[in-house]
């Protein structure tokens, strides 16, 4: 490289006089700079860079004892064939480049694998909504009992009121006294309401408001042969005990006896020292005898905790493949190729004719050795791969005139 | 393991001298120089484009900060020496966070791969003094 190939001051010429040590440095760097093909700004900081590093080499070596002459012969051979160092730089942005795809895809997975997520988070059944158990709407539908109903007494026995509440819904009423007199109460108890009510449901409410411990069911009732049958919670409770089993994967919903036992009345349970309803978990199954409304609850439960399971195995597979990604990356990071060894470890960079040109033998046997190298990987397009022979062609072209002195 | 053997040791080399302070090129070079005590030397047209690609990694992070001279002019001149031109400007490079992991990182990775070297080495010199003795 000579100030006379690629002058950096045309002005020189004009004036005939042969180039200084300083022009021998402008020339090079002018050569690198159009080599580069950057943007102007960033061919300018490289520039800088490198001018920066040749005058304090350059000094170094003059305060060693070379003359100037010397000195920026000897830093420019230092730095190399600007073509190839022009080509490194490059490799490096390219490398970058290709860096930035990757970690778009990757970037792209986890958008993918995160929306997947969400939406299967998202979904109805999930834990993400608030359930609440349901029970068991009035046992029986009928549309009597849906009636709005007047509800006026004062002090009026609670046969009458009954009886009133009868007329209304039209239904004859059939009220079991003894197990009422155990809950304190007895057909002589006065009552006394002053509101309206939206169905039976409403008006047993508003007497276990006043009897009760309005904790709900101490008075029930149940439909039988088209009258209302009532009497307390526990009464029917008992005649309604149901021994029935369960299906679990423990595994796949973490369902234990003491769970049911902790959130599904846990006053019942024998192991609670109740005395309505007990459980047994044999292997993969959950032996329940309790009443209906019990098993209801049950069901409910099991039912919420096969969703959360759910949702866990979702989210253990969302975690799975984020650490998959950090994975990839980070093998993709350890892979870093630095751009000297860019020609083994990555596809060399597409070479300019004028390029190749300006190689001398020994780097034109290395671009060729490189390009051949890189096309017969299996992993390469066949257009990369034509490409790579191409300039191999030529790489070897130079390499012979080079040799011959060309 | 694979790792230790296929990267590049310049990176190591780069990334090991800055984790002991920022530095420009040039200092680079001289200084790894001097902690090899000549015995290595790194080659300016494999440096900077290196510099180049860590500080595209997020490796490194880089500074321009203008060159204040060390003498005067008259200073140099009196020596016989060309002083340090005034208003240029050297690019300081100093390791991000994320290259200080990758440091440690390699690190470890070059220990390791030493040590399973070593085995070999201390296996095979023991097996060729055994069999030297025998």
């Amino acid at each position: 490289v000579s100030a006379e190939r690629v002058p950096s001051d045309p002005g020189l010429r004009l004036t005939g006089g042969a180039p200084t040590p300083r022009d021998e440095i402008a020339a090079w760097l002018d050569l690198l700079e159009k080599m580069l093909g950057s943007p102007a700004r960033e061919c300018a900081a490289t520039r800088e860079e490198l001018e920066s590093h040749l005058r304090e080499r350059v000094r170094d070596l003059v305060v060693e004892g070379l003359d100037e002459g010397e000195a920026v012969r000897c830093a420019l051979s230092e730095l190399g064939d600007a073509a190839v160092m022009a080509r490194r730089y490059r490799q490096a942005k390219s490398f970058s480049r290709r860096r930035l795809i990757m970690n778009f895809s990757l970037c792209a997975a986890v958008v993918v694998a995160g929306v997947v997520g969400v939406v299967g988070l998202s979904r109805p059944d999930s834990s993400s909504r608030i359930s609440t158990f349901q029970p068991p709407a009035g046992v029986e539908e009928h549309p009597s009992l849906e009636r709005k109903m007047e509800l006026r007494f004062q002090e009026e026995p609670l046969r009458a009121v009954f009886a009133a509440v009868s007329t209304q819904i039209d239904m004859p009423i059939r009220v079991l006294w003894r197990p009422l007199g155990e809950q304190g109460m007895s057909d002589e108890t006065p009552i006394t309401l002053d509101q309206d009510a939206k169905g039976f449901d409403a008006f047993l409410k508003a007497l276990d408001e006043q009897l009760g411990d309005g904790a709900g069911w101490a008075i029930a009732y149940r439909v039988e042969d088209d009258a209302v049958k009532v009497a307390t919670a526990d009464y029917f409770d008992r005649r309604e005990i149901v021994l029935a089993s369960y299906e679990l994967n423990t595994q796949a919903a973490p369902v234990t006896a003491d769970l049911i036992q902790k959130f599904v009345h846990p006053e019942g349970w024998q192991q609670n020292g109740g005395d309505m309803a007990n459980l047994e978990l044999v292997g993969g199954k959950l032996f329940v005898r309790a009443p209906e409304r019990y098993h209801a609850e049950v069901r409910w439960f099991i039912e919420e905790m096969r969703a959360w399971s759910d949702v866990q195995a979702r989210a253990d597979e969302l975690n799975a493949l984020r650490a998959q990604v950090r994975r990839l990356e980070s093998r993709l990071e350890g892979n870093a190729v630095a751009p000297e060894h860019a020609a083994s470890g990555g596809i060399p960079a597409p070479l300019s004719a004028e390029e190749i040109e300006n190689m001398d033998a020994q780097t034109a046997m290395k671009e060729w050795s490189a390009r051949k190298k890189s096309a017969s990987l299996g992993d390469v397009s066949s257009e990369t791969r034509q490409r790579l022979l191409d300039e191999a062609e030529k790489c070897r072209d130079r390499m012979a005139r080079a040799r011959s002195g060309e | 393991m694979a790792r230790a053997m296929k990267n590049d040791p310049m990176e190591l080399v780069v990334l090991a001298v800055l984790g002991d302070g920022p530095l420009y090129g040039y200092a680079i070079t001289k200084k790894v120089a001097a902690r090899s005590a000549g015995e290595m030397k790194v080659s300016p047209g494999v440096l900077y484009p290196l510099l180049s690609l860590l500080e595209k990694q997020g490796l490194i992070t880089s500074t321009w900060e203008e060159v204040r001279a060390e003498r005067s002019e008259a200073e140099a001149a009196n020596a016989g020496e060309p002083a340090a031109p005034r208003g240029r400007r050297r690019k300081w490079y100093r390791l991000s966070p994320k290259g200080k992991k990758r440091l440690e990182q390699r690190i470890d990775a070059h220990r390791a791969y030493q040590r399973m070297i070593d085995s070999f080495l201390s296996g095979g010199a023991s097996g060729g003094a055994e069999g030297a003795r025998a």
